[in-house]
């Protein structure tokens, strides 16, 4: 029995659907409307938007931004600027898909090095050499990083920068001399030996999000070379892995774990919570970034806590610098405001906004135009004086992201778990930067360039 | 079933809407992907590179590995599968408390995926609070790391997943067993079947398309809804051990900027996901209904 | 069913046992996040399973005064609720029609919105969020919402539709005489036949946008406009080594849904064991 009545086609409902249609539209619509209005109109009030990250790793930086857009819109009525701070794990994916859309913020945080640079290569940022005059910014830190074909991709705004803080009160207890702490590699062994038998742990690592592995990589790694430039050629196939001289460091990793001197449970804690063993008292080494030294030194005492630079086992010109890496921002290409964008970016270095921010921070700015008279506290100044006098480049800033997160940072872990020798993560090395630069010749050529 | 022309249009017309957002949402993706997979893309620019993509994926072992991760969890089904039909049956024979029973197994299903993710996190620490109580009870032995050791942190992964996920399948069954008819068991009653066989010959046989649905929607959850509890326990690791497609395609694209590897992934998991549901179509029966 | 006295206390005893092992099971989690939320930091440290000595709220405290907190909670409940709305809405008029009418196509189209079941969304990730540029829906609810909505469909669709063919023609045929318009009847007959289905579906398709973390993440980069999800990864990893605080913003991360469970749980019932007699 087919021919029956079809129940009623009512109007009603269609026209309800479609009311509710043109209202999710509209309402979307005008949304970005509202947001580009504010972007686009000339005349009046200009919006800039920065994404940003650092106060993870610089505690009290939300602060020093919200008072550092506050005054800059006083100074500058007809500028408004928003801010929004990324998590750790969006900071990169999310600019990544603004870029790709054309649409974005108009200042955005970089890591140096090709953090920076592969951003420049895909025009998703312009050079603030561009808008930021050279007198200004040939006093900021570490711009090398972010030099390419004679223009500079970013600003730098604070240091970060790696050492050993240990605690004097666990060396006491094993025996050692806490004003004397070990400075090569066999003096640091024994020191490993002397606290395992006291009972505390030497050293603190926290492996399952990975990211250490990449700092254990470029402090101990670089060891053996001389410049970031040789780490290049690996990369591009002209180096081996596997030669001792990019490779040591995986054996003096696997030595560290087999005489126990790392935690048992480094492959099920976090990087913070790796170094929190450290900040309890149970460990007395910690692989360490001085934007977390002020915090340490203020719960553990400043009695209890120095710093030494990392031991040293390499024979190349890196082998005893100190890591020194600049985080910085960039101007997108797709802003509207670049200007505007570059104005915001020179007032943060006006010194009254460095000598807030260490203030607020307690992080060294990256303008040598700050006053080190500021630093009160003997360890930050001692790290200070390290940091001037032997500076280093840091090189995960150099190192094709796909070729670190897939063989160094999944390598370590790997070694770690005993799954591989260091020969295999070297080997691997090898396998990812070749599959790196097959898959992405257009980024071999920049590579190539930088180079030179 | 209706079926004139007019009808028709009718039916047309209350697909309409529907078709559109799935036109939107999936089909206009699909096709983009397939386009991305055979270029670079580079910024807004894109270039055409032929098969280059889909080549160097298969010599990739990162790739490999993490598609392998993915039938490894596929072991999860037949458990998945077991369980809950033995649960289900067990509460439709309306045993004392079943209905607690029903709600609290459920309940795990409509956590987050995220929270359940950060707290088995804990759990399962070296030093966590599972293996403390192995070690009180003093079976050291027991006490592995569970997320930190590359050998065993997939399946125990796939623990938190079969945990969580196990109360839809319980419903689903159960909701299903709810519309069999009384006579059917009471005929088998009288004729003298055992438990075992009523449930066999009468049970089985009518949620077989409930059964069916349920391994689908399993298998494709191992292979497609696992990205969740990666990202959150594990982001992958150690090593490679809990990799899985979905994180390859989020990091290649994301992490390393290279969309037209992304598509490409993208591209062969669609193609394995229709393979299987259309060697599944082929082996259902024809019912010359409606979708089923 | 009724219980069939021939298995023994044996049998009964093996039911017994299985499910409550397993309730144990499910609930052990729970039960950590729960006690640990109550504790404080140094509590929890030196007793990791027991109930807290002292009961705290401070860890909510905490979790409330994080900011944006009730904003992205908001704004989980204004995607849940509009997306599953959307969503059943369409899948309820899609299914209807697959349900009991033929139509040229229909083959096809049923195989195809199948077949999309399986397609899973980090694949539509990167496609979607070009078009949504360019469309201007970035940062968007509405979009969001659409996305949402076009993911649930295919499951509902399938859900729906075998559920609706199962109601005897009858029925709408006697709801048609009575001259019933589609609106009412949908409403009066068929959602309510169907309706441990329906109340299963909207409670399935409300847990998955709940959860939803990759779409929401990508789409959604404004701070202000975070799902609760996305929120609680940032909210984890700010206060990683304070477990107590991250137990307690789960928690309240998790209540509302609870809630929706524990309420929907009557129509649940009435709906099966309506089914049950039907049956």
């Amino acid at each position: 029995m087919w021919k029956k009545r079809v129940p009623a086609f009512r109007p009603g409902l269609w026209l309800s659907l479609a009311v509710l249609g043109a209202a999710l539209a509209g309402c979307s619509g005008s949304k970005s409307s509202a947001d580009s209005s504010a972007g686009a109109s000339g005349g009046e009030t200009k919006e800039l938007t920065v994404w940003w990250w650092g106060d993870q790793e610089a505690p009290g930086a939300q602060a020093w931004m919200e008072e550092t857009v506050r005054k800059f819109e006083d100074v500058n009525p007809g500028i408004k600027v928003k801010t929004v701070l990324q998590s750790t794990d969006q900071l990169v994916p999310a600019f990544k898909a603004a870029a790709m859309a054309n649409e974005g913020p108009d200042i955005q945080y970089f890591w140096g090095g090709v953090w920076t640079l592969e951003n420049a290569w895909n025009n998703s940022i312009v050079p603030v050499s561009d808008y930021i005059p050279q007198d200004e910014l040939s006093h900021y830190i570490n711009t090398s990083e972010r030099t390419y074909d004679g223009k500079v991709w970013g600003t730098s705004w604070y240091l970060s920068d790696n050492a050993v803080p240990y605690r004097k009160d666990v060396f006491e207890k094993a025996g050692l001399d806490p004003n004397n702490p070990p400075k090569t590699w066999d003096e640091f062994l024994a020191a490993c030996e002397k606290i395992k038998q006291a009972g505390y742990l030497p050293l603190a690592v926290g492996l399952k999000d990975g990211w250490l592995g990449g700092w254990i990589w470029q402090l101990l790694g670089k060891q053996n070379l001389d410049s970031h430039q040789e780490l290049l050629k690996a990369v591009l196939g002209d180096a081996d892995f596997t030669d001792p001289k990019y490779s040591e460091w995986l054996n003096k990793l696997t030595e560290l774990k087999e005489k126990g001197y790392i935690n048992n449970d480094v492959l099920s804690l976090d990087y913070q919570q790796g170094q929190e063993l450290f900040a309890t008292g149970k460990a007395a080494m910690v692989f360490g970034n001085d934007t977390f030294f002020p915090k340490w030194i203020q719960d553990i005492g400043p009695d209890n806590i120095g710093i030494m630079n990392v031991p040293v086992y390499g024979a190349g010109k890196m082998a005893d610098t100190v890591t020194v890496t600049a985080q910085g921002f960039g101007i997108t290409s797709f802003s509207k405001h670049k200007e505007e964008a570059a104005k915001f970016l020179m007032y943060m270095h006006t010194p009254e906004r460095l000598n807030d921010w260490y203030a607020k921070t307690g992080v060294f700015p990256a303008d040598d135009r700050f006053d080190a008279s500021q630093i009160s506290i003997p360890q930050m100044k001692q790290m200070f004086e390290m940091v001037k006098s032997k500076p280093g480049v840091n090189l995960e800033n150099f190192i094709p992201s796909m070729v670190e997160e897939q063989s160094v940072l999944s390598g370590v872990q790997e070694l770690l778990a005993g799954q591989k020798k260091p020969e295999e993560v070297a080997r691997l090395m090898n396998d990812i930067s070749k599959q790196w630069r097959e898959q992405t010749p257009d980024m071999v050529t920049h590579y190539e360039n930088w180079v030179k | 079933m209706y079926a004139t022309r007019k009808h028709a249009v009718y039916a047309y017309l209350l697909l309409a809407p529907s078709l559109l957002a799935i036109l939107f949402v999936y089909l206009y993706p699909v096709v983009k992907n397939v386009q991305y997979s055979f270029s670079a893309v580079l910024g807004p620019v894109t270039k055409y590179v032929g098969w280059r993509n889909y080549r160097l994926l298969f010599k990739s072992d990162t790739f490999t590995t993490a598609l392998l991760n993915n039938a490894k969890l596929l072991l999860a089904v037949p458990i998945m599968i077991f369980v809950t039909l033995l649960v289900a049956v067990f509460l439709h024979e309306k045993i004392r408390g079943w209905k607690i029973y029903r709600t609290v197994l459920f309940f795990p299903y409509i956590l987050a995926v995220p929270i359940a993710g950060i707290v088995f996190g804990y759990i399962y620490q070296l030093n966590g609070i599972l293996n403390e109580l192995l070690r009180t009870l003093g079976l050291n032995a027991l006490a592995l790391d569970w997320l930190g050791s590359p050998k065993i942190a997939l399946w125990s992964l796939m623990s938190v997943i079969i945990w969580k996920e196990m109360g839809f399948g319980i419903v689903l069954f159960l909701s299903r067993m709810l519309t069999i008819p009384h006579e059917l068991y009471e005929a088998a009653m009288l004729d003298g079947a055992s438990w075992r066989q009523r449930h066999w010959h009468v049970t089985i046989p009518e949620v077989r398309q409930t059964l069916e649905f349920y391994f689908t929607i399993t298998v494709i959850t191992m292979l497609s809804g696992v990205f969740g509890y990666v990202y959150v326990m594990t982001g992958g690791g150690p090593g490679n051990s809990t990799s899985v497609s979905e994180l390859f395609i989020y990091q290649t694209a994301f992490k390393f900027q290279n969309i037209g590897m992304a598509s490409a992934v993208s591209v062969v998991l669609l193609v394995i996901s229709l393979v299987f549901v259309f060697l599944q179509l082929r082996l259902r029966r024809e019912d010359g209904d409606a979708a089923r | 069913m009724q219980r069939d006295n021939r298995i023994g206390w044996a049998g009964f005893s093996v039911q017994q046992t299985v499910l409550l092992f397993l309730t144990l099971l499910a609930l052990f989690p729970i039960y950590f996040m729960v006690v640990t939320a109550f504790k404080n930091q140094n509590d929890y440290i030196s007793n990791k399973f027991g109930l807290p000595s002292a009961v705290t709220f401070e860890n909510f405290r905490t979790v409330f005064g994080q900011h944006n907190f009730f904003l992205w909670f908001g704004n989980s409940v204004i995607l849940t609720a509009g997306s599953v709305v959307l969503a059943m809405v369409l899948a309820v008029l899609a299914a209807y029609a697959v349900a009991k009418f033929w139509f040229p196509g229909k083959k096809w189209i049923l195989n195809i919105v199948i077949a999309l079941m399986v397609v899973p969304p980090v694949v539509m990730v990167i496609p979607l969020f070009g078009m949504m540029t360019k469309l201007g829906m970035i940062n968007s609810q509405g979009g969001v919402i659409l996305i949402y909505a076009g993911l649930l469909l295919p499951l509902s669709i399938y859900m729906l539709s075998g559920f609706f063919a199962a109601i005897p023609n009858e029925m709408i045929e006697a709801a048609m005489i009575d001259g019933c318009g589609l609106l009412r009847m949908l409403y009066r007959i068929i959602v309510p036949a169907a309706l441990p289905a329906f109340v299963t579906l909207a409670i399935v398709n409300s847990v998955w946008v709940w959860n939803e973390l990759l779409i929401s993440v990508i789409f959604l980069q404004d701070d202000a406009l975070k799902t609760l999800m996305a929120g609680l990864t940032v909210f984890k990893s700010k206060y990683t080594l304070n477990i107590p605080v991250t137990m307690a913003g789960l928690i309240i991360s998790t209540l509302p849904i609870a809630i929706l469970y524990f309420a929907g749980q009557r129509t649940f019932v009435e709906g099966l064991t309506a089914g049950a007699v039907k049956g």
